[in-house]
């Protein structure tokens, strides 16, 4: 065969398989909408899942079926456990899975290319493949930690159908737990820079009935994907888990402690600078050695901060916080004539506070 | 209840139903939210690694014996973002630690903000970067 006749042919075999490639490239419907971009959980709707039953009603506990309640009976979630006594899988750096990544405070890209969407977590970059190029999911599946995904477009909103997972993730941080079973469909749909996923969870051998829920997103224009690995501070990090993680009780021994506590006692006045400069009058009364009452002259209205737990060290270090979150951290000048400190907020946004007495 | 003390009141529950999942990882019940610990320290070393934050620090309690504590924060990914890089906090400096110290009294707290000699201060467990917009 000459050297010209198999070129031809290659040429031909090749335009072939280009061509075939083109037909299925093109045969993958279209996206009809642009999800492209960083997404970030919003505050709004808090990492934490609200559960509806499928009539949207809030659930305050899950319809558990005897087979889940005897494994949520078993987990030991963060929040009545300390970490290093939690079973959570997240703690010892198993993937969180579908749909509790959701709940993970950390970005998550979404990649458009033919016949898929991607989610690309920052979180251990986790992937997650959608598959919207008309496939089923694949029979007999191996049940996964991402479990399996195929997607359609309904106008522009995803429906993301997923099955396939396995059983060793929670559903959420209470250590909800769920079967292979577990059936999940989401709604994606945007709404100029937010995202809105519909949740529904079927798991008939979890939950008697479907459960549903929300996931809110913000676009983050300018961020990228960091690199986020979970074990790579681990020694250090479950050592230090364990000194403050674990059981003894020994509470004297936090060495701020009570030490000029009189010296406060009284009526203070002064002034608040509040975070956007604004300067307003402000008051102070430490009843007691561990109360204190802060009013904020606010022109709508006096503003009152009722501290408790109030400690005073030896140095002269002021704290105290309200049951609305609020701390108070102050210091007391030598001459024990002024107190000049924070009104910290749980955002950290800082409102500086300078007390005389009158 | 006036405008502002509302909006105070929200941004404060703001922060306990989001303070679940930005400590859910590890954990954050190992800390004794309603009391707040202010303390002048000297960085002895700023682990700036994934998956937490942390900041070894001494203390001089009211005796002057000099005291180890530990601090623990957010991921460097999440502080990044919010200003911070892993030479931001230097071993030997001293700065004012501000958090919520361990219910077991053992030495750790989770840190809220840093107040350097300058007077500038840095977040540390707080609201993610917003969000809510």
């Amino acid at each position: 065969m000459k050297v010209q006749t198999i070129v031809s042919l290659g040429c031909l075999t090749l335009s072939s398989v280009l061509l075939a490639q083109t037909r299925a490239t093109s045969q993958k419907p279209a996206h009809t909408a642009d999800f492209s971009g960083v997404w970030y959980p919003s505050s709004v709707h808090t990492f934490d899942f609200v559960w509806a039953d499928p009539q949207g009603q809030p659930l305050n506990t899950l319809p558990l079926t005897p087979w889940a309640e005897e494994k949520f009976k078993a987990n030991r979630p963060i929040g009545p456990y300390t970490a290093i006594n939690s079973n959570d899988p997240n703690v010892s750096c198993f993937p969180p899975g579908v749909p509790m990544i959701y709940t993970h405070a950390f970005p998550m890209e979404i990649i458009q290319i033919p016949g898929r969407v991607i989610m690309f977590f920052e979180y251990e970059h986790y992937v997650r493949q959608i598959f919207t190029d008309g496939r089923d999911h694949p029979k007999d599946a191996n049940p996964t930690w991402m479990g399996d995904s195929i997607g359609r477009w309904e106008g522009d909103t995803l429906v993301v159908d997923s099955t396939g997972f396995n059983d060793k993730t929670w559903l959420d941080v209470h250590g909800h737990p769920h079967s292979e079973a577990l059936h999940m469909v989401e709604r994606i749909r945007r709404d100029n820079n937010t995202l809105m996923i519909d949740i529904t969870l079927d798991d008939p051998k979890a939950y008697t009935t479907p459960l549903k829920t929300q996931r809110k997103l913000i676009l983050k224009p300018g961020w990228n994907i960091m690199e986020f690995v979970c074990e790579d501070n681990m020694v250090n990090f479950l050592d230090y888990e364990k000194k403050v993680g674990g059981q003894e009780k020994n509470a004297a021994d936090v060495p701020v402690q009570s030490g000029t506590s009189q010296s406060i006692i009284g009526d203070w006045s002064g002034a608040i600078t509040l975070a956007d400069a604004r300067s307003l009058p402000a008051a102070a009364s430490f009843s007691s050695t561990s109360t204190a009452t802060i009013t904020v002259a606010d022109p709508s209205g006096n503003i009152k901060y009722q501290l408790q737990n109030l400690t005073v060290s030896a140095s002269g270090t002021i704290t105290g916080s309200a049951t609305d979150g609020t701390n108070f951290i102050g210091e007391l000048s030598k001459d024990g004539k002024q107190i000049t400190g924070d009104i910290v907020l749980s955002s950290g946004t800082g409102h500086k506070i300078s007390l005389r007495r009158p | 209840m006036n405008s502002k003390r509302a909006a105070w009141l929200v941004l404060a529950v703001s922060f306990f139903l989001i303070s679940i999942p930005l400590l859910a990882h590890h954990g954050g019940s190992e800390y004794d939210m309603t009391k707040v610990v202010s303390l002048k320290a000297t960085v002895t070393d700023f682990q700036f690694v994934n998956p937490h934050t942390l900041i070894n620090f001494t203390v001089k309690d009211d005796s002057g014996e000099v005291i180890e504590w530990q601090g623990e924060l957010p991921s460097p990914n999440l502080l990044l973002r919010r200003g911070w890089n892993r030479n931001i906090v230097k071993s030997g400096e001293q700065i004012t630690i501000i958090g919520n110290p361990a219910k077991n009294g053992k030495k750790g707290m989770q840190v809220k903000r840093l107040i350097f000699p300058d007077g500038h201060e840095l977040p540390g467990t707080i609201l993610p970067p917003d969000s809510s917009k």
